[in-house]
């Protein structure tokens, strides 16, 4: 999956990554709008609701427009929508703030701010979803593959011997009871065959005959399709740590852009200090822990999946909110209690996009790899049981044809000239020339014994 | 039967199945044909001669393919027409497109008698 794929997909205007965004975006607003004067807490909550709607607007109705044409969106296209919601953001915002607070609505302002986080975030949130959501449908693919080679496998474990037998009998049971029946009914009408009778029997016969024909005639199996089925969340994560260093330096960036400029100008240059302290100790911890693992522990399982990085992640996040409430560097405990939802929120999503976009790029490539070696092996093993069944299918048609089908042909034929010579001139019935009935019989008898040999795999006589 | 010109049409039945060539017999016959008959492609080969009006062959036959019987018979005739029978639904392939024509069995026998004159017509037009 490309960046562009990645990116112009389907995620780029999902509804549930707009739902998604609403609790980060409300605590942004909560936060800038605490000093601005509103009369009560529920005014901010509104001008959230408010930009939320009209943001929800913009990406998924321009979305759903701009889709129409192609369902993979050009990047600049992705570009104006998100970009039109930050500055709708900005506007909304502003103009609440200035209507109901009487500050400045610093429309620029915001309007910056909101550019600015949407362009550290959305597109490592929107990339790293896409590629969740293709690793879920490779595994699953893969699985359903997995599993069409080893039900092809016991079936292609069949020796010819195994095919033949089973074909053998396959036509055997279809056959065997029309035939029965057919000679009994002969058998006991032979000395009253009346027209009807005799057109009847040549009926069934007839049909006996297109019956046998079908059953040799390969069946069109369509080609199997496979259920497109996606893994679970927790098995598309299952994937080995990489690069910790990198994740933690870009955690610590994309959760600072957002956040340091609002403290500061919301709380002042030491709760500023605060967080930056409390972002770098965070990240440090995020990638000492994974690769320390990977150091001392490398053939543990934490260091080969992503146990290391959720533990690292946890004690950063935990040291952030200690030094946040603890370190002193801003006297004032009420400014960091007031960022750490803000704070924890933003430190657990860049960990979880961020190793995302670093680890499961690479981990689809090798699964969509693997996907199509174990494509190939399907269809050649498919290939060669087709192959198999074709050969036993031609052998028995072969066998079958003169003593069955040519057999039953003949009587076709014979039926069919008894009852046309028994009709005379006038439409009265003459008598019905049993000798030719007594050899149809024969014939029939002369089936079911071949087909009996058939099935038991030795070589019918020629009729 | 005899053509507008005279003689008996001679028929010549090639067909391992004793019970189709009793049929075709009885069928040719009441239209007033002359019927000889073969059980395998040798005996076809050797009975086939230069009277032989018609030949009606069927397609899997002991002793040869339907390849050799048809040249056996065009060795002896050029001008006999040859109606192939098979249980196949098409014509067996590279069939000699002059003067044959294919049938699928089980044929009705209406359908047999004819495409057995429409054959003997087509051969009577192109030897006069």
């Amino acid at each position: 999956m490309t960046v562009r794929e990645a990116l112009g997909g389907p995620w780029a205007t999902h509804w549930s990554l707009w739902a998604g965004l609403f609790v980060p975006t409300t605590l942004i607003i909560m936060l800038r709008e605490s000093v601005s004067g509103f009369d009560s807490w529920w005014w901010p909550l509104i001008s959230s609701v408010s930009q939320h709607l009209v943001v929800g607007v913009i990406i998924l109705g321009g979305g759903a427009l701009a889709r129409r044409r192609s369902s993979l969106l050009p990047l600049t296209v992705v570009a104006g929508l998100w970009g039109a919601a930050a500055i709708a953001r900005g506007l909304i915002g502003g103009s609440l703030a200035s209507s109901l607070a009487g500050v400045e609505p610093e429309y620029l302002e915001r309007i910056l701010v909101w550019l600015l986080g949407s362009i550290i975030w959305l597109p490592l949130v929107v990339y790293t979803v896409a590629q969740i959501d293709r690793r879920r449908l490779l595994l699953g693919t893969l699985d359903a593959t997995n599993l069409s080679i080893e039900r092809q496998r016991s079936t292609a474990g069949a020796t010819s011997v195994e095919v033949r037998r089973s074909l053998n009998t396959a036509v055997r049971e279809s056959l065997q009871p029309a035939l029965s029946e057919l000679v009994a009914s002969l058998e006991s009408s032979r000395d009253r065959l009346s027209l009807p009778a005799l057109a009847e029997l040549s009926l069934r016969v007839s049909q006996l005959h297109d019956h046998t024909a079908d059953l040799l005639e390969p069946p069109t199996v369509p080609a199997e399709r496979l259920a497109p089925l996606r893994s679970t969340v927790r098995r598309a994560w299952d994937v080995p740590p990489r690069l910790p260093w990198v994740i933690a330096a870009l955690a610590a960036l994309s959760t600072t852009f957002p956040l340091l400029p609002e403290v500061w100008r919301v709380f002042g240059d030491l709760a500023a200090l605060e967080l930056t302290v409390s972002i770098v100790a965070a990240s440090v911890v995020i990638g000492l822990v994974p690769w320390l693992t990977a150091r001392l522990e490398p053939q543990s399982r934490a260091a080969r999946d992503q146990r290391a990085t959720v533990v690292g992640c946890s004690l950063g996040i935990g040291l952030a909110v200690y030094l946040m409430l603890n370190s002193g560097i801003d006297p004032i405990t009420q400014n960091g209690l007031i960022v750490l939802p803000l704070l924890v929120m933003a430190l657990a999503l860049s960990c979880v996009v961020l190793v995302g976009a670093v680890v499961l790029a690479d981990a689809n490539r090798a699964a969509a790899n693997e996907l199509s070696i174990r494509s190939v092996q399907r269809e050649l093993e498919r290939a060669a049981y087709d192959d198999l069944v074709r050969t036993e299918r031609l052998r028995l048609t072969d066998l079958m044809h003169g003593p069955v089908q040519g057999r039953l042909a003949a009587c076709v034929m014979a039926l069919n000239f008894t009852a046309t010579s028994t009709t005379t001139g006038d439409g009265s019935i003459s008598v019905v020339d049993t000798s030719l009935v007594d050899s149809v019989l024969e014939h029939l008898r002369a089936v079911s014994r071949d087909l009996t040999s058939i099935a038991s795999n030795e070589s019918p006589p020629s009729p | 039967m005899t053509t507008p010109a005279g003689p008996t049409v001679s028929v010549l039945i090639a067909d391992d199945d004793s019970l189709v060539r009793r049929v075709l017999r009885m069928a040719l016959e009441s239209e007033g044909f002359q019927v000889t008959e073969a059980g395998d492609a040798l005996e076809t080969a050797a009975l086939v001669t230069r009277s032989t009006d018609l030949v009606i062959l069927d397609v899997n036959m002991p002793g040869g393919t339907v390849y050799d019987t048809i040249t056996a018979v065009r060795r002896a005739s050029t001008v006999t027409p040859i109606l192939v029978l098979s249980g196949e639904a098409h014509p067996p392939d590279d069939l000699p497109a002059h003067l044959t024509d294919f049938a699928r069995k089980p044929i009705d026998l209406a359908d047999l008698l004819a495409k057995v004159r429409l054959l003997l017509l087509n051969a009577a037009s192109s030897s006069a």
